[in-house]
């Protein structure tokens, strides 16, 4: 007898269909699990099963489209192109998305071919990766020149994903990655709102869209009717008395209301005002330079950024109150970290194990990057302080161990700190209390900011351990991320110190793997409480 | 404009990998569907696979079998994900994944002979079945909204939708079986 044949088929299938829609109970899975285990006709049978239902969605993808296409179903006439494009481009959305991680990954790789490899994270990977795969974002900031927004409070980060929604520019100029490819370049003043990974919607501004073959259907609205992008460049001018649109290379559809959609191609541009039938025009570029020149304006703004850091460098390496201030400007492959805080002699320069140099903030910014598990940045800090004040900026490329340490202290006494990051994307200061040997941790930790979003970015963090005032504050960017009472009033002795990574002690062999895995580029150490202004200057 | 500046340091690098992945998109997707079980599960897990993948992209040799390489990463990324979700704690255990992972690949050269078979099946639906399938697969279409839609039990409806998935899957299979 067959012994493949000792099951129903129709039991089978039932349980296939149960198991793929989500709501088999455990008796069932149990079953279905030992019927595949056992029988390789039924893992055929589970095998072809899937194949059927991908099929079965395709084939649904493919009614959706033809049911639209036909007109007397078609809801809105103005929605169908765009929800077209979606209906064929789904399977594409999860590329879409990794295009944007790509964008990111990529960023953190614009740096010098001699001084790195492709590999962002070197983490083993058998550790486990915490990277949520879900994104509310449509778009990414991937560049900007003199940027000036509305509402200076929520304006986006460099490289920062961006939510649907509006951006008002009061001037400057952006550049706009959609995840489903296409480049719109901006130039202030201008509103627009993103809508999807395909689609904006724009009151004012000047744009320069570059629209590749797997974004095609990208979709410009306005309020005098939508440019839909049949692929390549067009340039979108609204801030000039007569709006226009300029094709420059490929093909667009003009969508205005109470007119026929009309079609312009390489060379053509025209008028495109809100009662009035569109006007013929040459296309010309004249208006859209700033598209052009960006590259050189993004590196004069780079340099005179570096500039000003390097002014205000000079000016807080002066405050009595800094003991420890590393630039990471120190000459070409050094494996020493220069302390210029001018009254910070009693701090040895840190070491460096391990890591390699890179570029940070900026392209003459240098930067150190921490890959493996050994690479660190050893430190020493004399005497006992009831206040201090921590301060860096980091770009952080994964969470692929439990904690990374941002700085901590070897081992764990009395008076140790152990600033970090926790594997959820917390951070955490932890403050060794009580003495030896029943020392504990008193753990300060701040809601969950390093969301993989923000990998690849480059952040500002500080902690103020306050015993005077009787608090732990926590900033991010500038601005206060949270607060905590003091558990256990104790003077911290951080002693020996890490940038990177933590030696619980030196004379034990299994040492536990704190790696941070990202570049620092700067990390500064007060004995004293910055105040919350003192910090925002520190991270601007 | 054409002449603007290109966002990647090396285009050509991230537009070879997007072609390799983009080809062997479907059969990653069919890898992992049978490990998983359902679609979402097995899209998330095959984006987390790709960050990791282009991680990675460096040690990939140039003209070797891409899918032979991702799948590896692919199956790890499975099951990883697995140990994770605690959102639906029945999955395939590490055996049973073992032995998807090593038979799979072989039969995923009848995967393009099932889609096609499919394309033909479907035809011998009628109409309002299609409606239902479409409706199902389009949106993930929660039943019970469907059914009070449509005026029909749930059940009735999802026992339909069953017959429905099971016929085709026969159809199927009669139509690519290898005497066929």
């Amino acid at each position: 007898m067959n012994p493949d044949l000792n099951f129903d088929s129709a039991e089978l299938h039932r349980l296939f269909m149960a198991k793929a829609d989500g709501h088999i109970t455990a008796e069932d899975h149990e079953r279905l699990s030992q019927m595949l285990k056992t029988s390789a006709e039924a893992r055929r049978q589970w095998y072809a099963f899937q194949d059927v239902e991908s099929a079965l969605f395709s084939w649904s993808q493919q009614e959706l489209q033809r049911v639209e296409e036909e007109p007397a179903l078609t809801a809105t006439v103005a929605t169908a192109p765009t929800r077209l494009v979606r209906a064929r481009l789904t399977w594409l959305l999860p590329l879409a998305a990794l295009l944007a991680i790509l964008v990111m990954v990529v960023n953190v790789m614009r740096q010098p071919a001699h001084l790195t490899t492709p590999k962002v994270v070197t983490a083993p990977l058998t550790d486990e990766d915490e990277n949520e795969a879900t994104t509310t974002s449509v778009a990414l900031l991937t560049r900007g020149v003199n940027l000036e927004w509305v509402d200076a409070q929520s304006s986006p980060a460099l490289n920062a994903p961006l939510s649907p929604g509006w951006l008002k520019l009061k001037a400057g100029i952006a550049e706009l990655e959609f995840y489903q490819g296409a480049r719109l370049v901006v130039e202030g003043p201008a509103e627009i709102k993103l809508v999807s990974a395909g689609e904006a919607y724009c009151v004012s501004g000047r744009f320069s869209a570059h629209v590749p073959p797997q974004a095609r259907g990208f979709r410009l609205g306005t309020p005098n009717g939508d440019v839909v992008d049949l692929g390549t460049d067009f340039g979108l001018d609204l801030n000039s008395a007569t709006p226009e649109v300029h094709v420059f290379k490929g093909e667009v559809e003009l969508h205005q209301p109470e007119a026929q959609v009309r079609m312009l191609t390489t060379g053509e541009a025209a008028g495109f005002e809100k009662s009035t039938p569109a006007r013929a025009l040459p296309a010309s570029d004249e208006a859209f330079a700033f598209s052009r020149d960006l590259d050189a304006r993004m590196s004069e703004s780079q340099r005179q950024s570096l500039v000003r850091w390097e002014e205000q460098g000079r000016q807080w390496n002066l405050d009595p109150r800094l003991k420890l201030r590393l630039d990471f400007q120190d000459p070409q492959g050094s494996r020493s970290l220069k302390n210029s805080a001018a009254l910070g002699q009693e701090v040895a320069p840190g070491t460096i194990v391990g890591c390699i140099w890179t570029q940070g903030r900026w392209p003459e910014k240098k930067a150190l990057q921490f890959r493996s598990v050994s690479d660190r940045v050893r430190l020493g800090l004399p005497g006992a302080h009831r206040q201090i004040t921590m301060a860096t900026w980091v770009q952080l490329h994964g969470l692929n161990v439990r904690q990374s340490s941002l700085c901590m202290s070897q081992g764990i006494n009395e008076g140790h700190m152990h600033w970090q990051i926790l594997h959820d994307g917390s951070l955490c200061l932890g403050v060794g209390s009580g003495t030896s040997p029943n020392v504990r941790s008193d753990d300060y930790i701040t809601p969950v900011i390093f969301t993989p979003e923000r990998f690849g970015q480059w952040v500002h963090l500080a902690v103020v351990y306050d015993l005077a005032g009787g608090e732990v504050t926590f900033y991010l960017n500038g601005g206060i991320l949270s607060k905590h009472p003091v558990q256990t009033p104790t003077e911290l002795a951080p002693t020996i110190m890490e940038l990177g990574n933590w030696t619980p002690s030196p004379d034990k062999r299994q040492q536990p793997v704190r790696n941070f895995a990202g570049c620092m580029d700067e990390f500064s150490l007060y004995t004293a409480a910055l105040r919350p202004d003192e910090i925002r200057a520190l991270a601007e | 404009m054409s002449d603007a500046p290109q966002p990647a340091p090396d285009p050509g690098l991230s537009e070879q990998f997007i072609t390799l992945l983009n080809g062997a998109h479907g059969r990653l997707l069919g890898f992992l569907l049978v490990m998983l079980g359902n679609r979402a599960d097995a899209e998330d897990v095959l984006q987390r696979a790709s960050l990791t993948l282009w991680r990675k992209f460096g040690d990939f040799t140039p003209g070797s079998d891409f899918f032979a390489w991702a799948s590896s990463f692919a199956f790890y990324e499975a099951k990883n994900f697995q140990r994770m979700a605690l959102r639906s704690p029945l999955h395939f255990d590490d055996e049973l994944l073992q032995r998807f992972a090593e038979e799979r690949p072989a039969d995923l050269h009848h995967r393009e002979q099932r889609l096609a078979a499919l394309e033909r099946c479907i035809e011998e639906v009628e109409p309002q079945g299609r409606d239902l399938v479409r409706e199902f697969y389009l949106k993930n279409v929660d039943l019970a909204v469907l059914a009070e839609r449509l005026g029909r039990a749930p059940q009735t409806l999802y026992n339909k939708l069953n017959t429905l998935r099971r016929l085709l899957a026969d159809c199927v299979n009669r139509k690519t079986a290898p005497e066929a």
